[in-house]
């Protein structure tokens, strides 16, 4: 975003002398004829690009006679590529009228193109700026959900990862600032996603595949966390909030400052939250136990801080920069109580004094991460730039019970990305991206469901673009080779049995065999490919149709391959698709493994002019061998009831459901729309809303599949005040898969006022929030939680921040 | 001109490197090598060996004078590793899980830990055992003049008694061996505003601890309150009104938490979140200014036993008795160490004199009525560590005690010649000497207990 400045000044000084015989020259207008400030004027497939002055005035130096295009954009304002033919002489006196929109405009970061809500032919979300401070929650999943497309799997507020049009895990990609996420967030939904959305500038999501650009875990979409912790200027700034929430006790202090010289630029982060149990309307199990307790929700407050440091050398060309940060968390995992002991079991526990230690999960997570991304203009006639991007990430979490390390995650990873960004070719635009990613990937102990493994990722994808009249063509392809190596898969002989009739109080008398586990050696190779055409169809003023056609392969992951035993998280007994069950007893699976593969079409049709837009999408995915867990029905030992089991003639507390990976064809299609209504000057309406179905091709639901949602906001601008008012309703969820509960709807109520002031030159807001305002009991049909945590009540939050 | 040719070019290398990868585009090879299988992970049967790891335990030992610390490995008496701490320890501590000795360094406020290597993770339907090499931790205490450690089986609370001269007021942090392991920071702490030689108990999320009067002349506290752990702090939640002046010693078993008080013994018995204090008086046993300075305890044990000199008394805390042990001690034998051991089934002293007595401890028939004359600590052997003239022992040094949680085994460091002795409790005999080239200071056992067998039936 501001390495423009520097090149903005190199045109601005070479402006002096006159007359560029290679010069273009003009000037931005709206569409009353009033000139439009600070546009960015970009050469399109060169490194050509600069603002308007006050008076709308631009100009270009140093371009080739021939076609040429631009690309404006400015705030508020639809961007607009205009397609030149420029003679020796230059151009003079061009006039580029610029449409005004109510529709955000800002462009993604994690494409090489120019990607925004009203230019791309994906549907893309970016929430930034204002919008990503008020909506900023202590996870991810939290603070997105209120996008269209997007839910959150809401786990006890500890703990959530977005769900991109019903699709989450290992089908959505988390990263930040374009490289992956490098957590444990895929393998289960109560590992946290390891980025803060407080410190950053920019969230953006693409909804749909997007393996052209990130490979095999981005078939359902990516969310790229973006923050400036490899500053791109040195202009001095800095930002801070302080906030304090009621539903949990939240408290956070987060801040960023740049500062550097005209050669180096430094930045710094950091933040800080810290909340207790969130209070709830009534009983945080759907079905109260008896003496349960109204009002919390018990083991769901979390600590978590982190801060980053960064610095960039910049140069006429670009810059290169080097950034660490750390992240640490500790969090309650809410209803991992495991195997449900019942309360007379407290009563001789608490003579021990270690009751409530002993009922308390928590999560311990941290995180250190080495980043180096750069990005390098060239003069030379094929490479226009050289976009690198490198990071090293070190995380571990342990899930800690009873004061003991119960399980710890590991997952050292390293990634490169390189992108070759060549001249404009025949009026083709584009690149090559090679893409390397190795993950070390580990879990010790009693959650230790998968085993050691080592991914490698290794992907050459390429990419391009070009106008055709009112139609823009892009088109991509990638290939990759994944390996997945495992030296110790195990399939031990877990004696799962299926609970019949009711024989409730058998004590199964489990023949083991010979209590011996097979152990393997596994080496997987995939070479999944994608490809994708998409084009963009100007077919009017102001708006565009877009379509998008992808065909996307992923390799399954380490976890829904080589998975074996119990994951507390889901609640589930996972037993990978390595595996697969002859007459109730685990083989090894000699079918092969088959790729996943989607074939996604996606038409998206705006209205983007005017004090009216609107943006409808529908879309309809066609997976084959969609890996899913299949219910067994039969169950298998956790283990964790094993202490109470010799004294109680143990019950079902310590079993769990066994689920087997699978892979099955599967249809989802669904739309997703927006409208958007500028009043008048300080008031705006905002509609939106969302629908998917996901069935198995061979009949039958998906489980945790988004229900239908539609929602209100009615937002006020003006002087030192914004407010917002936004209702938004859930409707009931019955299409569930087998043994799936359905979910009733609700309507949640949030608004928000915020009062603008400046003090010492900072520019200050002081803002309360409010969520959830009717304080409805809300049950998350995403959740695996669902029926043990409500989302929070009501709850107010206020804050303060600033930034100059 | 050029164009064309530098597309060609481009297409070319292209095509080249997609051309290596697309050879088998959309492909998937999976290798499947079967290993060796091992032995039943899953078993409902617990006796699937570990033959390979450690059940002996391992010692952690300091030298004098030196901020050395060596971790021998008992199974074979190897020296597995050495390690440099900041300051030379003034003592030595198990951490909850007997995983991680503390190294206490008083004087420079410090606690620095070295990992044993030996712990055991709940797996899924039992207690793995893991055997690692010794390590030093990253994990560091460092509040003011770190003294009295207590631990249960599952917290380990390190009471700083902060300093009257800097003004640095007292604290203690209550941490598990997760803290350590995860070199967390996220463990309660308890400030408070004045020193004092205090000693604090932890209760899963209580802890309780000693409260001194800011005026008081001693350092010694008076009172004790209650404190319950909220995040990375505690919060009072009652002082009891029941006073224990001087107080000096702690301990604590399943159902109480005993505080040494000059007039007697002062009891908190916990039922749930309900904790009452009530006080043991001394007994005419004591005289002149006898009273109980040191309290032992041990989560299953149903007896506490107290120190007034080299005084032992067994005390009862839920039928307020204490009574005085014979331990036949010497004459002038001054105890220097002491503690269950043999998992629970006695109680071993260690005096100034060179000798190990060994009590047999009969806590579990104390509530049998046939039995209830028989005394809870019953004399049953005294073992002469060494034939050397105690009077040699060097100054600053004495013999150090440590008692294995898995086996019958106790180990004694004999500054006077630099020996380790092990002794075997059930035959009542030193089965080995071990020469060490240092002098030995200050030792701990460190390794995975085996569970002492309940004395409250």
């Amino acid at each position: 975003m501001f390495k423009p400045t520097l090149l903005t000044a190199a045109v601005f000084a070479a402006l002096t002398s006159t007359a560029y015989a290679d010069s273009i020259t003009g000037t931005v207008t709206d569409a009353a004829g009033k000139p439009v400030a600070n546009a960015r004027v970009q050469l399109m497939g060169s490194n050509g690009e600069t603002r308007t002055d006050d008076n709308g005035r631009f100009v270009l130096a140093n371009i080739n006679a021939g076609e040429a295009e631009l690309h404006i954009e400015a705030s508020r304002f639809a961007h607009r590529n205009v397609h030149l033919e420029v003679p020796a002489t230059g151009l003079d006196n061009l006039s580029v009228v610029l449409l005004s929109t109510t529709i955000e405009t800002i462009d993604i970061k994690a494409s090489p193109f120019h990607a925004s809500a009203t230019e791309s032919s994906m549907p893309v979300n970016v929430l930034a700026g204002d919008a990503l401070k008020m909506r900023q929650a202590a996870t991810l999943g939290d603070t997105l959900k209120n996008e269209v497309g997007v839910h959150s799997n809401f786990y006890g507020g500890v703990s959530s990862s977005p769900i991109i049009r019903g699709l989450d895990g290992p089908r959505v990609l988390i990263t930040q600032n374009g490289l992956d996420a490098g957590d444990a967030s895929r393998v289960g939904p109560d590992h946290g996603v390891a980025s803060e959305a407080s410190t950053a500038t920019q969230i953006e999501v693409l909804r749909g595949p997007a393996t052209l650009f990130y490979g095999s875990g981005a078939i359902g979409g990516v969310v790229n966390v973006v923050d400036e912790r490899v500053p791109t200027s040195s202009t001095p700034r800095a930002e801070w909030m302080l906030q304090r929430e009621s539903v949990n006790n939240e408290k956070l202090v987060a801040g960023s400052a740049v500062n550097g010289t005209d050669m180096f630029a430094v930045y710094v982060d950091g933040f800080w939250r810290d909340s207790d149990n969130y209070s709830i309307p009534g009983f945080a199990e759907s079905v109260p136990e008896q003496g349960a307790e109204k009002g919390k929700v018990e083991n769901s407050g979390q600590t978590a801080k982190g801060a980053t440091v960064g610095g960039s050398w910049l140069l006429d060309n670009g810059y290169v920069g080097m950034s660490y940060g750390r992240l640490e968390r500790e969090y309650g995992i809410p209803g991992h109580s495991h195997g449900g002991h019942d309360h007379e079991e407290h009563a001789h526990e608490d003579e021990e004094g270690e009751a409530h230690d002993a009922e308390r999960v928590l999560a311990d997570l941290t995180q250190n991460r080495w980043q180096l991304l750069s990005e390098l203009n060239f003069d030379n006639s094929l490479i226009r730039a050289v976009n690198t991007r490198l990071a090293y990430t070190d995380y571990q979490h342990a899930e800690i019970e009873n004061g003991v390390v119960g399980t710890t995650f590991a997952n050292n990873s390293y990634e490169a990305r390189i992108e070759l960004l060549h001249r404009t070719i025949n009026d083709w635009r584009g690149g090559l991206s090679l893409h390397y990613k190795y993950s070390d990937f580990e879990a010790i102990g009693e959650e230790a469901f998968t085993p050691p493994s080592k991914s490698k990722t290794l992907a050459l994808a390429w990419v391009e673009e070009r106008h055709f009249g009112h139609w823009l063509v892009q088109l991509g392809a990638r290939v990759e080779r994944v390996t997945i190596d495992a030296t110790d898969m195990r399939l031990p002989d877990i004696a799962a049995h299926g609970h019949d009739e009711a024989e409730h109080d058998h004590d199964h008398d489990h023949e083991h065999a010979d209590g011996m586990i097979r152990v393997f050696d596994v080496s997987q190779k995939f070479t999944p490919y994608s490809l994708s055409a998409g084009t963009v169809w100007d077919f009017a003023e102001g708006y565009n149709l877009g379509i998008s056609l992808s065909r996307s392969q992923r390799a399954p992951s380490a976890a829904e391959m080589l998975s074996f035993g119990a994951h507390i998280g889901t609640q589930s007994y996972e037993v990978g698709a390595l595996f697969t069950l002859d007459d109730d007893e685990f083989v090894l699976n000699s079918q092969p493994v088959k790729l996943e593969t989607a074939n996604n079409l996606d038409i998206t049709l705006r209205k983007f002019n005017g004090d009216t837009g609107f943006v409808l999408n529908a879309f309809y995915n066609q997976i084959d061998n969609y890996y899913y867990q299949q219910n067994t029905g039969l169950f298998a030992e956790s283990g964790h009831s094993h202490e109470h089991a010799e004294e109680d003639g143990h019950d079902h507390g310590g079993e769990l459901p066994v689920y087997l990976f699978t892979a099955a064809d599967v249809r989802l299609h669904g739309f997703e729309a927006q409208y958007i209504w500028q009043i008048n000057a300080p008031f705006k309406l905002t509609l939106q809303g969302d629908y998917i179905r996901a069935r198995l091709k061979q009949g039958g639901e998906l489980p945790r599949t988004p229900p239908l949602r539609i929602s209100a906001e009615l937002a006020y601008e003006q002087d030192a005040y914004s407010a917002d008012l936004r209702a938004t309703r859930y409707f009931k969820q019955d299409r569930t898969a087998a043994l799936e509960t359905a979910t009733d709807g609700y309507t949640l109520l949030d608004a928000s006022l915020s009062y603008r002031f400046n003090l010492g030159g900072q520019l200050i807001t002081a803002y309360l929030k409010g969520q959830n305002l009717t304080d409805e009991e809300a049950r998350v049909h995403t959740s695996f939680l669902k029926d043990i945590t409500p989302l929070p009540g009501r709850s107010v939050a206020l804050g303060l921040r600033g930034s100059f | 001109m050029f164009q064309p040719m530098l597309q060609n070019k481009l297409s070319l290398v292209a095509l080249l490197v997609a051309s290596s990868l697309l050879s088998a585009c959309g492909d998937s090879t999976t290798n499947i090598v079967e290993k060796e299988p091992i032995a039943g992970d899953d078993g409902d049967d617990h006796d699937h060996d570990h033959d390979e790891i450690s059940s002996v335990g391992r010692l952690v030992i300091s030298a004098k004078d030196s901020n050395l610390v060596s971790v021998y490995e008992l199974e074979d008496g190897s020296l597995l590793d050495s390690f440099a701490v900041a300051d030379t320890p003034s003592a030595l501590a198990a951490s909850a899980g007997k995983r991680y000795a503390l190294v206490v360094q008083r004087t420079t406020d410090r606690v620095e830990f070295v990992d044993g290597g030996l712990f055991q993770e709940d797996h899924v339907d039992h207690l793995h055992d893991y055997q690692q090499a010794p390590a030093l931790s990253s994990f560091v205490l460092s509040e003011s003049r770190p003294t009295h450690i207590t631990s249960t089986d599952s917290q380990t609370a390190v009471f700083f008694d902060g300093d009257g001269n800097s003004s640095t007021p007292a604290a203690v942090a209550v941490i598990t061996d997760a803290d350590i392991s995860t070199d967390s920071n996220g463990y309660p702490v308890l400030h408070y505003t004045t020193h004092m030689h205090g000693a604090a108990q932890a209760r899963g999320e209580y802890v309780l601890s000693t409260i001194r009067d800011a005026n008081s002349a001693t350092t010694l506290p008076d009172k004790v309150g209650l404190y319950h752990a909220h995040d990375d702090h505690f919060h009072e939640e009652m002082v009891f009104t029941e006073t224990c002046p001087g107080l000096h010693g702690s301990a604590q078993n399943e159902h109480v938490i005993a505080f040494g008080c000059t007039d007697g013994v002062l009891v908190i018995a916990q039922q749930g979140e309900t904790f009452t204090a009530s006080k043991i008086a001394n007994t005419d046993d004591f005289s002149g200014t006898m009273r109980i300075g040191t309290l032992v305890g041990a989560m299953h044990a149903e007896h506490l036993v107290g120190f007034a000199g080299s005084s032992m008394f067994a005390i009862h805390a839920e039928d307020g008795e204490m009574d005085l042990v014979d331990w036949q001690g010497g004459e002038g034998a001054g105890i220097i160490g002491y503690g269950f051991a043999d998992k629970g089934e006695k109680f071993v002293l260690l005096d100034n004199q060179g000798y190990l007595t060994i009590l047999n401890y009969h806590g579990h028939e104390h509530d049998g009525a046939a039995a209830a004359e028989e005394p809870a600590f019953e004399f049953a052997a005294k073992v002469q560590l060494t034939s050397a003239d105690v009077s040699t022992m060097p100054s600053g040094s004495r013999f150090e005690l440590a008692i294995s949680a898995s086996d019958d085994k106790v180990y004694v460091a004999n500054p006077i010649d630099s020996t380790l002795l092990t002794v075997d409790i059930a035959d009542a005999e030193v089965v080995a000497t071990k020469q060490l080239n240092f002098v030995p200071h200050k030792l701990v056992w460190l390794g995975i207990a085996e569970a002492a067998a309940a004395h409250d039936h």
